[in-house]
């Protein structure tokens, strides 16, 4: 019986082997803590990942707000918000600090010269402010974090809301000392930051929180003067680097083929392929064929969404004066009569006869009327702002278009506006910067004592005419970029939005209605009309009163804060809800 | 003990000897010549001193093949036979045997049957006559060996070659006639001469053996929750896959079909929830872990289900969950070549029709949601109402399209009336089987062979897609010598398949097209405006709408193929009589390669020359992708029984297991296709991407059993496994877990006599065991890994960068979950096994599950961290109960239930503020927590006079909405501080569990023709389905069905859904109202069968020809809403089909 033995010691013997380090194994494709942080590369790919968190292609942005009106109402602005329960139903996630924190607290294990590792230590802590300001606008206070939190950190974890002064002063850290390692807009690889987008962003949360101060009259530090001089330094250093203008947009860059008379030197600049060399970009976010694509060509003017009455009436006329005053003003009868002789601006974002709609093979179509559907946009102003005239350009995830992230622009009105804050607007601060803005659509230089629009919208309070110049300027200028229902929280001016025109849309006339198909207006089926001061208005909510309750806003009205979510408050005690939610 | 059998019961082994010689005797009829020549050649040599008859005919058995029948009561036993014989023929020592003892015997082939002459004087005093009877089975085949006694005595015969006995009998007398493997029959006498008696086969089969982990036992002698269901489950039946045949079949086997797509797996469960984190039963196939839906249904012999932590303990940290075991076919010693084929083909469409609203109904209700949600008039330009009314009244002579430049310079507007369920499905599909087996065996080695080939053929209308599946399998087993064994398996699994790629793959992950391969390809937004093809014959969408029909027929198609190759071998050693030991080291091989063609095509508008492609499937791509697993298992056990006195039955069995996987994956893509219909990676011109990963686990494990037996009466195991999973930090590697399990045989008392003849056999059993859960998530759950985007959505120096991202949170306690398991159950056997009844009651405790713990604030940022942080416990019980019977006119009949049911609870969680968002301790798990509703508001001053609704919706309601009852009185509709002191106006609805699940089998058989029928279904269960589909509207995109049709109007006040308003989400509302009974009963399968008459058959050759027709899902019973289906639960799933089978299944 040999083979019985060699057979049975075989098996013995292999048993033996085998148990050996059998589950002793280790992961084949992942970095772990042990396996990072050794080179400056791996602070470079860290901080690739918090890129997406900077401004992103839309046409939606201005949605809430008195410039644009849209499909469904609005529950913010009819004050019908109700109290969100979860975390991320109500934006209180903090995710994105936890990851900007993660690498601060770990890049220390990289040994390099501080100058190789700084500018990735700049990005994130850029990134981190950028986070923390979305938060300070929304919440006011908020619990500040400077580890990634870990589960038995529980006195952080558990801790009341910082004050907003407090957490303003580590942004503003945050952000001089990304001012100071970030490298110069020319030396920085193509889609990175740079000096200048962390001098606009710093210009920028300080003209936000300095005014928010000032309107509603909060003290502490930094004072309301002190940040709305911060703001001008860091414009005025944007300005003084001499690389920025305001450049007129090349009808070649976007295929566009304007009419006689009618250049779109405003709206180009939006449907630019490349905007890494256009002087008006501070900081591009880049979209390539073939590789990546956005979306703002299919929504452009066809989400629904249309520009407001009150929006419109806001463009001065081509004197420089306010339609109220000037003689220019050819009435609003008609769509076409309403944007003759006015803003050149005006024009170029609103759909109309005198901007093509589509180029095709050197052929220009124009829409007959503006869409006035639900599924259009339901105030009969299309805003085509970012809608280009080439048809590739408009399918589903096929724009290529960049997108500014920080566009020059917004540092002039950021120091014409601080400027007047602090009473230091001189005819020499408008010509550096409004005037530029109107040199390139061709508008009269505003002076430092414009006339007074008689029909000035109400923003609660009263300013100088030059100060509300200045507001006018920066809201036709920067329309659906985003930045409009922050000024109007910045400012206190709520009121704003008891103006029925904030939420109507064109006159309806029988001009209009001979102009599209019958049945669009009135009727059962039709588009319904609403008289308001003798004239009947396209009116997008006839569920709503044009003296909604909602539309009004107190003097410390809840809406200037967001409400906390109730799970959070729940879960933390030491959370308290925001006045008035 | 009075001892009523007359036969003694020799070791179970001869037993099943018999039964298997008894059975090959008669299927595979030898011939008289090759019986004969046995005898005759076999040489033995037989040396005994002063031993008993029995004694000396062990002898002989144990060195040859013969059999001895006889009756122990019969033959002179007391004599002592002293006996020397060398070389001779079994003849000659027959003879001696006689001379010493008086009895007598025949010999035919390896059979003897021994008679005595004292027999004839037995009982003579009484008035006795002799009887003469003939003993066969229901197929008229003589039963050889069978026992026949008078009943109340010890007197008896059994049956000789031919099936007949003769047997004094006194008056009035009544057989007791039984045969193992038969089910045992009471015969009257009176007034006969000459008595037939037919057995029926024992289909309860006390005596079978069943597969447990690492051996088999009898069914006897369980003492666990172990359920084995034949391979005959799933014949002729039109399955895709194992998993569909097994649903129901099983109780508490809980198997979810996913969808009905070609190619699509579905998922097994045993005893309801598991854990938290998931977890599912183990399955084996041939003891090593094989993806059950790759493998042959035909091809299975049976499968075991350890339901109980006791049965599957020996499987350790994968068994948590149970077991199944899935044998395979093996050939049969001394068997001639048997070719069985079988075949069917089928015919397939939605077992469920769903009709989205026509074009009227469709404008009406969007215009309806569009006021109702304080937008005003149309919702579309007026002209569109105005055509698509036309079309709609007259479609032969309108068109569903209609141009007008004022609108869009260069589209269509869309005014047709398109149903898109019929659209995008066709009325049927035919797919086919073909399964062709040879098996059979030599002295020394068995073989089994078989091909399988299935062919599945999808229901798409536009798109062309398919599953095949090939299978061959082969099964050697060898005796090299007495003591050694040697088997090996190959088996090779290979599958096919194509569906429309839908313009999704790696090359193009943003493109939500909402169709791919598995996935409904009845979207949400599908307007019945939309024709399917402008009236120019291109496809409609014009770059603004998806229409699947166009995506599936040119969009290009994925096509994968899997690779699946398993070797075996494995060696048994019997050294000596009671020990085996066995190795076995299993290879296996899977490949899976994925081709993705997302094609481009033009989406063509109305005026020429303005088409542009269709963007989510422009620039055209391929994406090749390549699995590349390595798995191989070796386990090396020794078993060793042993009888001590007759009465102490020992088995011990101990055993080292290991097993590794290795996966890989990575693809390469490239997008710019030179040719758009050859989807070539060397013929593309465009970026280039690619990405890969790799990973592994391990798992190794000592285990041992202990079974031991006395007198077949009070039963007990042991088992243990030391296991270790490389899935746990290196300190928190190894744990032990033990479970122990036992059983009384009741019914094998004295007492239960009296009993015994209604009520055959009970047992009662009861098993604890604990074992640890290895399943938890990813393969290193313990180490936190950093994400890494190999190409983020933003460009950094002209490229899509990497990217790193930061680690999730892992807790530092991380250790094993264990799941604890208290059995208890009986099995029962009644009225002559035609009655057999098994009930098991269980609860099993979940502990220290990985989950995400207590919540915590969201500063952290992160998602709380998986930590052993929550206990479960489930409970349930099944039963089933089974009835058989042949009638003596041969119509033979059974019906057979299973019913399960389970609840889950947690008993330990952190949660501090009783968040009902959350678990708690005491939450069923499945709890709907939800508002109650009263109706429908039928006025705006109901409204006015009711508690304010506003929290959940801040509009205005009004007449149509829907009415919330203010539970807690505070006059207000709102969930307070969503906790459970103050849920609010919250409370639970119901619950989602499935409870109840049940089967039901019912067939006969008789004259050739067989029948049966299988339904399958849940008893109870709520659910709240929500989504675009139930509602109607949800948002403007979305396209309702005909059931959404019946919302409130001031016309329809009894209507069941509110009034359409895609902005009112106050509207949809978790709520007793909608809250669904999805509860259902599904016939799944009927068949309808013919065998031909053997003797006709027999002439040409042929063994057995058996003809039918069958139908899956035929039939469905529910309340359900009639827009889902109650298995699914979704209708935006590829539907499941109902079949139409024909097939034969042929053996030669």
């Amino acid at each position: 019986m040999k083979l019985k033995n060699i057979i049975l010691s075989g098996l013995f013997v292999s048993v033996l082997i085998s148990c050996e380090g059998v589950t002793d194994i280790s992961p084949k494709d992942s970095l772990t803590d042990a396996s990072y942080w050794s080179k400056v590369e791996d602070l470079k790919l860290y901080a690739n990942n918090l890129y997406t968190n900077l401004s992103a292609p839309g046409v939606d942005k201005d949605n809430v707000s008195d410039n644009c009106i849209t499909t469904n109402y609005s529950s913010y602005l009819f004050n019908e918000t109700t109290i969100p329960s979860t975390a991320s139903e109500a934006g209180w996630t903090w995710g994105n600090i936890r990851n900007c924190n993660f690498f601060l607290t770990r890049y220390q294990k990289v040994q390099a010269a501080p100058s190789e590792v700084n500018p990735y230590v700049a990005e994130v802590r850029f990134f981190r402010a950028l986070d923390y300001f979305g938060k300070i606008k929304q919440f006011g206070d908020v619990p500040w974090y400077d580890k990634d939190l870990q589960t038995a950190d529980t006195d952080e974890l558990y801790k009341p809301r910082d004050t907003r002064d407090f957490v303003l002063g580590k942004i503003i850290e945050d952000l001089e000392f990304a001012i100071q390692w970030l490298p110069d807009a020319d030396k920085a690889e193509k889609g990175r930051l740079n000096k200048d987008a962390a001098r606009t962003q710093l210009a920028r949360v300080c003209l936000h929180e300095g005014t928010y101060k000032k309107y509603h009259a909060l003290t502490g530090t930094p004072s309301a003067n002190e940040l709305i001089k911060k703001a001008a330094d860091n414009a005025l250093a944007v300005m003084q680097t001499g690389k920025y203008e305001i450049v007129k947009g090349s009808d070649a860059g976007s295929g566009q083929l304007p009419f006689e008379g009618y250049p779109l030197y405003y709206s180009n600049q939006f449907v630019q392929e490349d905007l890494t060399t256009n002087k008006e970009c501070i900081l591009p976010r880049i979209y390539k064929e073939g590789l990546l694509y956005h979306q703002t060509g299919r929504q452009a003017g066809s989400s629904g969404t249309g520009l407001s009455k009150d929006f419109i009436e806001s463009f001065l006329c081509k004197d420089g004066n306010p339609i109220a005053v000037s003689p220019l003003y050819q009435g609003d009868n008609t769509l076409d009569k309403e944007i003759t002789n006015r803003d050149p601006r005006l024009y170029q974002v609103v759909d109309n006869l005198h901007k093509p709609y589509l180029v095709m093979n050197g052929v220009r179509q124009t829409n007959p009327y503006a869409n006035v559907d639900g599924s259009g946009a339901v105030t009969g102003y299309p805003c085509v702002k970012f809608k280009s005239p080439l048809q590739s350009q408009w399918e589903a995830n096929k724009t290529t278009y960049d997108w500014f992230v920080y566009r020059y622009a917004e540092v002039l009105l950021i120091y014409a506006e601080a400027k007047a804050e602090l009473n230091e607007c001189t005819q020499q601060v408008l010509d550096q910067t409004i005037n530029l803005l109107r040199d390139r659509v061709g508008m009269p230089h505003l002076t430092t004592s414009p006339v007074a629009d008689p029909q000035a919208v109400d923003y609660g309070y009263t300013i100088t005419p030059l100060l509300y110049e200045i507001r006018r300027e920066r809201r036709i200028e920067l329309i659906t970029e985003g930045f409009r229902l922050d000024d109007i929280k910045r400012w206190k001016a709520g009121k704003l939005f008891e103006n029925p025109k904030t939420f109507l849309g064109i006159v309806v006339t029988n001009e209009v209605i001979a102009n599209y198909p019958a049945g669009v207006f009135g009727g059962a089926s039709g588009r319904p009309v609403i008289e308001y001061q003798g004239k009947s208005y396209l009116r997008p909510y006839p569920g709503k009163s044009l003296s909604d309750a909602g539309r009004k806003w107190t003097a410390t009205d809840k809406r200037y804060l967001s409400p906390l979510p109730t799970d959070e408050i729940t879960l933390n005690s030491n959370l308290k809800q925001n006045p008035g939610w | 003990m009075n001892k009523k059998s007359i036969v003694t019961l020799p070791a179970l082994k001869r037993a099943i000897k018999v039964m298997k010689i008894t059975v090959l005797l008669l299927c595979v009829c030898l011939s008289q010549a090759i019986a004969s020549s046995y005898a005759q050649t076999t040489s033995l040599s037989v040396s005994a001193k002063n031993e008993t008859l029995e004694s000396i005919l062990k002898k002989i058995e144990k060195q040859s093949d013969f059999l001895f029948f006889y009756n122990l009561e019969e033959v002179n036993n007391r004599v002592k036979i002293s006996l020397s014989k060398k070389d001779c023929s079994i003849k000659e020592i027959m003879d001696a045997l006689s001379a010493s003892t008086g009895i007598t015997y025949t010999i035919k082939d390896r059979h003897i049957v021994l008679a005595s002459p004292l027999n004839e004087t037995a009982g003579t005093q009484q008035n006795t006559r002799k009887l003469k009877g003939k003993i066969t089975d229901t197929r008229g085949e003589s039963i050889i060996g069978a026992n026949v006694i008078l009943k109340g005595t010890n007197t008896g015969t059994i049956t000789d070659f031919d099936g007949n006995f003769t047997l004094d009998v006194p008056q009035g007398a009544t057989l007791l006639v039984s045969y193992i493997g038969y089910l045992s029959q009471e015969v009257g006498t009176a007034n006969k001469d000459m008595i037939e008696i037919k057995l029926r086969e024992d289909t309860q089969k006390l005596e079978e053996v069943v597969v447990v982990g690492y051996g088999t036992q009898r069914k006897a002698n369980l003492t666990g929750a172990v359920a084995q269901v034949s391979g005959d489950v799933l014949e002729s039946r039109p399955i895709a896959n194992l998993s569909q045949g097994l649903q129901g079949v099983v109780p508490n086997l809980n198997v979810s079909v996913n969808s009905g797509a070609p190619g699509q797996s579905s998922s097994f469960n045993i005893r309801g929830t598991t854990s938290l984190n998931g977890g599912g039963p183990l399955v084996l196939v041939n003891n090593v872990q094989m993806d059950p839906d790759l493998i042959n249904p035909e091809d299975i012999a049976s499968i075991s289900v350890l339901k109980d932590a006791a049965s599957a303990a020996i499987y350790g940290a994968r068994a948590a969950y149970g077991v199944i075991l899935i044998t395979t076919k093996n050939g049969t010693k001394e068997q001639k070549p048997q070719i069985s084929l079988s075949t069917n083909g089928y015919w397939q469409s939605p077992a469920k029709t769903i009709e989205t609203i026509n074009s009227m109904e469709y404008l009406n209700m969007i215009d309806l949601a569009y006021q109702n949600g304080g937008g005003s008039g149309h919702y579309y330009n007026p002209v569109i109402y105005e055509y698509a009314e036309k079309y709609f009244n007259d479609p032969a002579n309108n068109s569903p399209v209609y141009y007008d430049p004022s609108i869009d310079p260069n589209k269509y507007q869309y005014v047709g009336n398109t149903n898109w369920w019929d659209e995008i499905y066709k009325n049927s599909s035919f797919s086919q089987q073909y399964n062709l087996a040879v098996n059979g065996g030599s002295e020394n080695s068995t073989y089994y062979a078989s091909l399988g080939y299935n062919n599945i053929g999808g229901i798409l209308k536009h798109g062309d897609d398919k599953y095949q599946r090939f299978n061959a399998n082969l099964n050697l087993s060898s005796d090299i010598t007495k003591w050694l064994n040697f088997s090996g398996k190959v088996m090779y699994n290979y599958t096919k398949e194509q569906h429309p790629a839908g313009g999704t793959s790696a090359a193009n992950s943003t493109a939500y097209a909402g169709v791919s391969a598995y996935s409904g390809y009845l979207k949400n937004d599908l307007s019945p405006l939309m024709p399917v093809r402008h009236p120019d014959g291109n496809y409609a969408g014009q770059g603004s709408y998806t229409n699947p029909a166009a995506i599936q027929a040119q969009g290009g198609n994925t096509y994968g193929k899997k690779n699946d190759l398993w070797l075996t071998g494995a060696l048994r050693v019997t050294p000596f009589d009671g020990l085996t030991l066995n190795a076995d080291y299993t290879f296996n091989s899977y490949g899976q390669g994925i081709k993705t063609h997302v094609r481009r095509f033009y989406d063509y508008t109305a005026v020429a020359g303005t088409e542009g492609y269709y963007p989510w499937t422009n620039p055209n791509s391929v994406v090749m992708s390549d699995d590349e697993d390595y798995y191989t298992s070796f386990n090396a056990f020794a078993e060793y029984a042993k009888t001590i006195r007759e009465d102490h039955s020992f088995k011990i069995m101990g055993g080292y297991n290991q097993e590794y996987k290795h996966y890989k994956f990575f693809y390469s893509g490239r997008k710019g296709l030179i040719d758009n219909d050859n989807p070539a990676l060397n013929l593309a011109v465009g970026d280039r991407l690619m990405n890969a990963n790799e990973s592994h686990w391990s798992v190794n494990g000592f285990f041992m059993r202990l079974n031991y037996d006395y007198k077949h009466k009070y039963l007990l195991e042991v088992n243990g496994r030391y296991d270790g999973s490389s899935k746990f930090p290196k300190n928190d590697r190894y744990a032990f877990f033990p479970s122990l399990s036992a059983a009384w045989r009741i019914s094998e008392e004295g007492f239960w006599e009296p009993l015994k003849s209604g009520w055959n056999d009970l047992k009662i059993r009861a098993s604890y065991g604990s074992l640890g859960n290895q399943a938890v998530g990813s393969n290193f759950p313990y180490l936190p890994t950093y994400s890494i985007n190999t190409a983020m959505g933003y460009i950094l120096n002209g490229e899509t960068p990497v990217s790193v991202g930061s680690s999730g949170l892992v807790s530092p306690s991380f250790t094993w979950e264990t799941v604890n398991q208290v059995d208890l159950g009986f099995d029962a056997l009644f009225l002559n096994s035609r009655l057999a009844a098994s009930f098991d009651w269980y609860t099993r405790e979940t502990k220290d599950m990985l989950t995400a713990g207590q919540a915590l604030p969201a500063t952290l940022g992160a998602n709380v961290p998986t930590e052993n942080a929550a206990d479960l416990k489930t409970y349930g019980f099944e039963v089933s109960i089974g009835w058989t019977d042949q009638l003596s006119n041969g119509f033979k009949y059974w019906a057979k239930g299973v019913l399960s049911d389970y609840q889950s609870e947690i008993t330990r969680f952190t949660n501090p503020t009783g968040s009902i968002g959350q678990y708690y301790v005491g939450r069923k798990i499945g709890e709907i927590w939800g508002y109650r509703s009263n109706g429908l508001f039928q006025s705006d001053e109901e409204v006015a006079s009711s508690p304010k609704q506003t929290k959940l919706w801040g509009g205005s309601w009004g007449a149509g909405d829907v009415k919330y009852v203010d539970l807690n009185n505070n006059g207000e509709i709102e969930w307070g501080t969503n906790t459970l002191d103050n849920p609010g106006d919250k409370t639970i609805i119901g619950n989602s569990t499935p409870r109840y699940s049940f089967g039901i089998t019912a067939g006969f058989e008789y004259k050739g023709f067989d029948f049966e029928m299988f339904w399958q279904g849940i008893g109870k269960r709520d659910y709240m389905v929500g989504g675009v589909h139930f509602w109607g509207f949800t948002s403007q995109w979305d396209t309702p069905l005909k059931e959404s049709l019946d919302y409130w109007t001031p016309q329809n006040t009894g209507a069941y859904f509110p009034r359409p308003n895609w902005n009112n989400g106050g509207n949809r509302q978790t709520t007793d109202r909608y809250l669904q009974d999805a509860s259902y009963a599904r016939l799944k399968n009927v068949t309808l069968g013919y065998t031909f008459p053997k003797v006709w058959m027999n002439q040409i050759g042929i063994s057995k020809l058996r003809i039918y027709v069958s139908g899956e899902n035929l039939f469905t019973i529910t309340d359900m809403i009639d827009s889902f289906d109650p298995e699914t639960l979704s209708n935006m799933t590829y539907p499941i089909n109902k079949k139409l089978a024909v097939g034969l299944n042929l053996t030669f």
